[in-house]
């Protein structure tokens, strides 16, 4: 018997700001910490917060750098990342089709 | 809000329509399909004085039917223009990819139009050569294959082989990158312009015969890629 898509869900991932950082970076190459910061509406100290529960869990890759003599934090997303994105979008597809068949 | 958008939600509907708004956001904002379509246009353009100033040669010559009546002509070949365009192309998609970057950079995220630029630029290099191996062909007189090219019904060979279907089919690869599916609609007609007979026959004759369809061509091109510079800035000042 196959589990129920709301025990297969990462926990990392299943939440909507992490899962926006990551649906972002698999648009990109690299995303600016700036870029996030201003598309997902969120302070910088709960960027921050979120982008470490990430890069933990290692799903993303943080750089940091300078671009001239400004300081730049680049996000690139793991093939890890990318795997657990797409178990996600596919687990919460899979949650709405049962939730509208009943 | 940052708390309400950092918070946990169960809908699982309502997130994925909040993943859905986030690609569409970033597939938005990098847009810049404005670029390619005025380059290209120019190219298109540059091609005319090239084109027509340039060394030209004289091909097979026949009659375009078997009527009594018909005229015959002769296919002329631009050898500057079959210089000019794999040249041309490369430097315009190189220009392309290195917009894109700085483009990019300047938004606060790194694309790489490769999947643009380096099927453009293949392709533009394989047609050329395509159209000078057929040059070099059907310019023999009486040779089999001059003969085949000469019957204006495989005329379509040409076109295949010319500049602007290897534009069109680029434009594909730029609409896939950047899944934008009006530019793939506007470049299904496009294709149209540049292959269909109707508009594109063997009427004309003379030193500037090619002018009419490059002015055409990159016209299109100019007028289209103006119209998505306007909507793309509009979107843009409204995200700002």
């Amino acid at each position: 018997m196959s589990r129920h898509p709301i025990n297969v869900l990462n926990e990392v991932v299943h939440q909507r700001v992490r899962l926006g950082i990551l649906t972002i970076a698999h648009e990109t190459n690299r995303v600016e910490f700036g870029y996030l910061k201003t598309t997902m509406e969120l302070t910088g100290g709960n960027l921050s917060q979120h982008l470490t529960v990430l890069e933990e869990a290692g799903l993303i890759a943080v750089e940091k750098g300078y671009e001239g003599k400004r300081a730049r934090t680049w996000v690139t997303i793991t093939k890890a990342g990318r795997l657990e994105l797409r178990e996600e979008v596919k687990q919460l597809k899979l949650l709405i089709s049962q939730i509208e068949r009943k | 809000m940052a708390n309400s958008k950092s918070g946990m939600d169960d809908d699982p509907r309502e997130i994925l329509a909040a993943q859905a708004g986030f690609v569409k956001e970033v597939r938005t904002s990098q847009r810049a399909t404005w670029f390619p379509l005025i380059v290209l246009a120019i190219v298109t353009f540059l091609a005319i004085p090239i084109e027509r100033l340039g060394r030209r040669t004289i091909g097979e010559c026949g009659a375009v039917t078997s009527a009594s009546s018909t005229p015959h002509f002769c296919r002329i070949y631009s050898v500057s223009g079959l210089i000019y365009w794999p040249i041309a192309l490369v430097i315009a998609y190189a220009v392309i990819s290195n917009f894109y970057k700085i483009k990019s950079r300047e938004l606060g995220v790194e694309t790489s139009a490769r999947k643009y630029v380096i099927p453009g630029a293949a392709i533009a290099i394989l047609l050329s050569a395509a159209s000078y191996l057929l040059f070099l062909f059907s310019s023999r007189q009486r040779s089999v294959l001059g003969i085949y090219f000469m019957d204006p019904s495989n005329s379509i060979i040409f076109r295949a082989l010319a500049p602007a279907f290897s534009i069109c089919l680029a434009l594909l690869f730029l609409a896939r990158f950047e899944k934008n599916n009006v530019l793939l609609v506007f470049d299904l007609l496009y294709g149209v312009l540049v292959l269909w007979p109707p508009i594109r026959g063997l009427h004309r004759t003379g030193f500037w015969s090619l002018a009419p369809y490059r002015v055409i061509d990159g016209g299109v091109l100019l007028i289209v890629g103006i119209l998505f510079s306007l909507t793309q800035r509009t979107e843009a000042k409204r995200r700002v």
